[in-house]
């Protein structure tokens, strides 16, 4: 007689499991823009924060820093806390790219912020592709990234590597032919931001009469430049052109300095804007040095201002390219999503291609594979500080140093 | 004089002296003989402090010094020329003869003098003085051995095995060189694979089998035992040295 | 030809450098058969701690190095007690493992103390170079390979010339021998361990000066280490110095004629090479059952 006794009670647990997870579902489906205030959204992101470029990883991250506690003051996004999170990769591909497939199949978070160099962006961007994630990056330029159709991919500089050498190849342009350098040295680290540049410029200059007699590619961990800059030397070029990322600028230069060899003209990408640039090499040794530029402090867009103000005020030093690179990204990302109005990643994407947002670098639009449309900055160091010296609507200099002084002192 | 007293002493598979009680004559010299295996390389190392017995005593002089360590063993008057020498071959022999005083090194004066008195009797350590003691030959590696061995003035000299690889002239040297010793005074207790050379140049002799002391007598006594024929000069493996030409 | 000469200069300094940093680690090996994978740390933290003491004071980082070299010898006592030596009487593989370990330990604690970014010291010297014709002697490396010579010919005159030296010696190749002449073997190892480890101390410095650092900066550095003894022949001082100057030279020849792709990969090509070629290494004889040389 014990059977129907049994039956009974494993019948009501059944229906009291059925309802358990009936109720379990239900709870699980609410749609992500009911989701409750009290639940944060949470950005994820992989940076090169330990290992070869880590000195400039650490500004960008206090660019990212700011930003979500500037938004997180003013409310959030869509009424709902901000929060990072931020994973370190060491400069290592394989690493990015792992970092993006957790965050986005594993952790699921909302949304991304791209991570810094070419180098690592061109690596990480398919993998947001593939996820559909929406990938606003803030220091990957370098064209080949932009060069395979994505469609939620965008960057958040004024222009890409193709555009970086052309205020610089316009002003040698300007000059009549007899006063323009006569013979170039390129010199850059493997990075594909930094051999596009070099090619580029090799290439536009000896447009114009510029001859190239040096043209070498470092790997990225080479600590030891004395060799290079010797070699630089023995081909006596007028204008050196150095595709650095971090680091290795500063070793290029003190190298140059060891082996007394200063170019007449001198040019290096990225290494220049990071703030610790002119007590590195000695503020006097900076004089005429050019870089380009995504941002300025004093440029006159609406946010800026207060960019400048606010990092200041948090970070008691002022910001520097890297850190507006970040907030750029940031700024992006917040205004499309306030737009779009829900976390839906293909309506911001389609949003961002249809639209233009205003940000510390300027009114930013991209066309259909993420590529913006502005253009870059052409700066100079005169008197220990980077001016703007090109165009003539951003300078903050009106003159324009064609001879670079000796190295002095450090 | 040395006494061993019950000593046990093994290297972790078993014992290998299981319970040796021997005294060792002063300013005699003493020769162990025995099968392999019996345990006569151990009793040295036991003595000299390389290995520590489990159980049992040794006592020179009354002393006790089986839980010394080695160079306190030195410190106390005992030498050890182990087998196959000891020279460190990658170093020249008067840095070798210079390790030999190393207790007394901070006493230059002293080393010094021991040195120059040992070159006297020992001429190699001079002519050879800067060659590696790898590049000499067998008989004048086991000749600056002695040497240095008694560059502390030892009371005691442990020998393992003297002409383990020696042609017959180099034996002689050995000999001779063993009594010089002796007749300074000092105790030699040696372990001998060679049992008429042995028996020869001892006052004593020890035979030991199995970790064990069988008997112990006047060596010329053992010589002559009709028994010790049969237990040894038959049955000994074949060494490298010949019986004959001493 | 002044492309030659420069460069071939410019590679003997660096491969000064590599001597420097190289001499306390072959010397441990060769003597002790150990292989101290905490030495590239050892030498970045005398480089922190050469850097940490110019930066507070202004006393020039080199005068530190010297100044330090006790504190490292401290340091290679302390570790070859607590670790090594427990270690190596168990096993002797497991010693490099456990010193492999005690490396990327220190390199968190380094991060912990002084953070990871770049560091470099700046005495005035760091950039300027001394002329000789149309050749340019830059300042730090000379002083560093000054400093190796020193090193090296004092590492060599202590174990030629005096009892400790004798006494290491006597142990790399027999341990029961060397203790029947009153060798405290134990206690001399350790010296040899620590004294390997008080080289470090102007290395770092010179480090400090000559180039950038980090934290991890360790890893690249055993690197190279490995590959001038492997080149040179485990546990020779002499090789050592060859191996160091081979490395450098190959470095800058490969920088200036070949590609400066290619500079950064050649420790790695001739640790290849050399093993398919002579394992033992240039100046390495065919190694001892009982020990090595030095």
């Amino acid at each position: 007689m014990r059977r129907p006794v049994n039956r009974l009670r494993t019948g009501s647990a059944l229906v009291a499991l059925l309802a358990l997870t009936t109720a379990c579902g239900l709870a699980a489906e609410k749609p992500a823009d009911q989701a409750t205030s009290t639940e944060p959204i949470v950005i994820g992101m992989s940076l090169p924060l330990s290992g070869p470029v880590a000195d400039r990883a650490k500004p960008g991250m206090e660019g990212y820093q700011y930003w979500v506690d500037e938004l997180n003051a003013a409310g959030g996004l869509l009424g709902r806390k901000v929060e990072l999170k931020v994973l370190d990769d060491s400069f290592d591909q394989q690493t990015a790219i792992s970092d993006y497939t957790r965050l986005i199949s594993q952790d699921k978070v909302d949304l991304l912020l791209g991570t810094f160099s070419s180098d690592l962006n061109i690596a990480v961007a398919p993998v947001a592709e593939r996820y559909k994630y929406v990938y606003v990056q803030p220091s990957g330029g370098a064209d080949e990234i932009f060069a395979r159709d994505f469609k939620y991919l965008f960057f958040a500089q004024p222009a890409t590597t193709q555009k970086l050498p052309d205020r610089f190849v316009d002003l040698i342009a300007g000059l009549p032919a007899d006063q323009r350098p006569k013979s170039l040295a390129l010199v850059q680290l493997d990075d594909p931001n930094t051999t596009q540049a070099a090619k580029l410029f090799g290439e536009r200059l000896g447009a114009l009469g510029v001859k190239t007699v040096y043209n070498k590619t470092y790997a990225p961990d080479t600590s030891n430049f004395d060799t290079i800059a010797n070699a630089i030397k023995q081909a006596k070029p007028d204008l050196v052109i150095n595709g650095s990322i971090a680091g290795d600028g500063i070793s290029l230069i003190r190298s140059f300095q060891k082996v007394s060899f200063s170019p007449k003209q001198f040019y290096q990408l990225n290494t220049p804007t990071d703030p610790s640039f002119a007590k590195s090499i000695g503020a006097s040794s900076t004089e005429g040095i050019f870089t380009y530029l995504a941002w300025s402090p004093e440029a006159k867009y609406p946010s800026n201002a207060g960019f400048v103000a606010g990092y200041t005020k948090q970070f008691k030093a002022a910001p520097s390219e890297d850190a507006a690179n970040s907030y750029t990204a940031g700024q992006v990302l917040a205004t499309a999503v306030k737009a779009v109005g829900k976390l839906d990643q293909t309506a911001i994407a389609d949003w961002l291609h249809k639209n233009t947002v205003e940000t510390v670098v300027g009114p930013l639009n991209w066309d259909a594979t993420g590529r913006p449309q502005g253009d870059m900055l052409l700066g100079q160091f005169q008197n220990g500080k980077l001016q703007i010296v090109s165009p003539k609507s951003a300078a903050t200099s009106a003159d324009v140093l064609f001879v670079k002084p000796g190295w002095s002192g450090s | 004089m040395i006494e061993f007293e019950n000593v046990r002493a093994g290297y972790g598979g078993g014992d290998v002296l299981q319970g040796v009680t021997l005294t060792v004559e002063r300013a005699a010299i003493t020769c162990v003989v025995g099968p392999n295996g019996a345990g006569k390389s151990t009793l040295l190392r036991v003595l000299s402090g390389l290995l520590r017995p489990s159980a049992g005593t040794i006592l020179l002089d009354g002393k006790p010094v089986h839980a010394l360590s080695p160079a306190e063993v030195l410190a106390a008057g005992v030498a050890q020329v182990p087998q196959q020498g000891g020279l460190f071959g990658n170093l020249t022999v008067r840095d070798n003869m210079l390790l030999g005083g190393y207790l007394i090194r901070s006493e230059r004066g002293r080393l010094k003098k021991r040195l120059d008195e040992l070159a006297e009797a020992f001429p190699v350590i001079t002519t050879r003085a800067h060659d590696k003691a790898a590049d000499l030959s067998g008989g004048q590696r086991r000749i600056v051995e002695f040497a240095r061995a008694l560059v502390t003035n030892p009371s005691v000299v442990l020998l393992d095995e003297p002409t383990l690889g020696l042609d017959p002239k180099t034996c002689e040297v050995v000999f001779e060189s063993t009594q010089t010793m002796n007749e300074l005074g000092v105790t030699v207790l040696m372990v001998e694979q060679n049992v008429r050379f042995g028996l020869k140049l001892a006052h004593h002799g020890v035979v030991m089998e199995r970790g064990q002391v069988l008997f112990a007598a006047p060596a010329d006594e053992l010589l002559a035992r009709p028994d010790m024929a049969a237990l040894f000069f038959g049955a000994a493996p074949e060494t490298s040295h010949p019986e004959g030409g001493l | 030809m002044t492309l030659l000469v420069q460069t071939v200069i410019l590679g003997l300094l660096v491969g000064g450098v590599y001597a420097l940093m190289s001499s306390g680690f072959s010397l441990v090996f060769g003597v002790m058969r150990i292989i101290n994978l905490a030495h590239g740390a050892m030498i970045v933290l005398a480089a922190f701690l050469s850097w940490w003491v110019w930066d507070r004071t202004g006393i020039d980082p080199l005068l530190v190095g010297v100044i330090i070299t006790p504190v490292m010898y401290v340091v290679g006592r302390v570790l070859y007690r607590l670790v090594i030596a427990r270690v190596h009487r168990i096993d002797h593989e497991l010693a490099m493992v456990a010193s492999f370990g005690v490396a990327i330990a220190a390199g968190g604690v380094m991060a912990l103390i002084w953070g990871t970014e770049v560091r470099s010291a700046t005495p005035s010297y760091f950039n300027t170079s001394f002329q000789l014709g149309s050749v340019v002697i830059p300042q730090a490396q000379l002083y560093a390979f000054a400093g190796a010579l020193a090193i090296l010919g004092a590492l060599y005159g202590l174990l030629r010339g005096t009892f400790l030296g004798r006494a290491i010696r006597a142990c790399s190749e027999n341990r029961d021998s060397a203790a029947l002449v009153g060798i405290e073997v134990e206690r001399t190892m350790a010296q040899m361990f620590a004294i390997g480890a008080a080289t470090t101390g102007f290395g770092g410095a010179a480090l400090s000066v000559i180039y950038q650092f980090v934290p991890d900066s360790h890893y690249v550095w055993i690197g190279r280490i490995l590959c001038v003894v492997i080149l040179g022949g485990l546990g020779s001082l002499l090789g050592a110095a060859l191996g160091a100057a081979i490395l450098g030279l190959g470095e800058a020849l490969t920088s200036s004629y070949v590609d400066t792709r290619w500079a950064t990969a050649v420790p790695y090509i001739l640790i290849i090479v050399i093993l398919l070629v002579r394992p033992q290494g240039l100046l390495g004889g065919k190694l001892r059952a009982d020990g090595a040389r030095a």
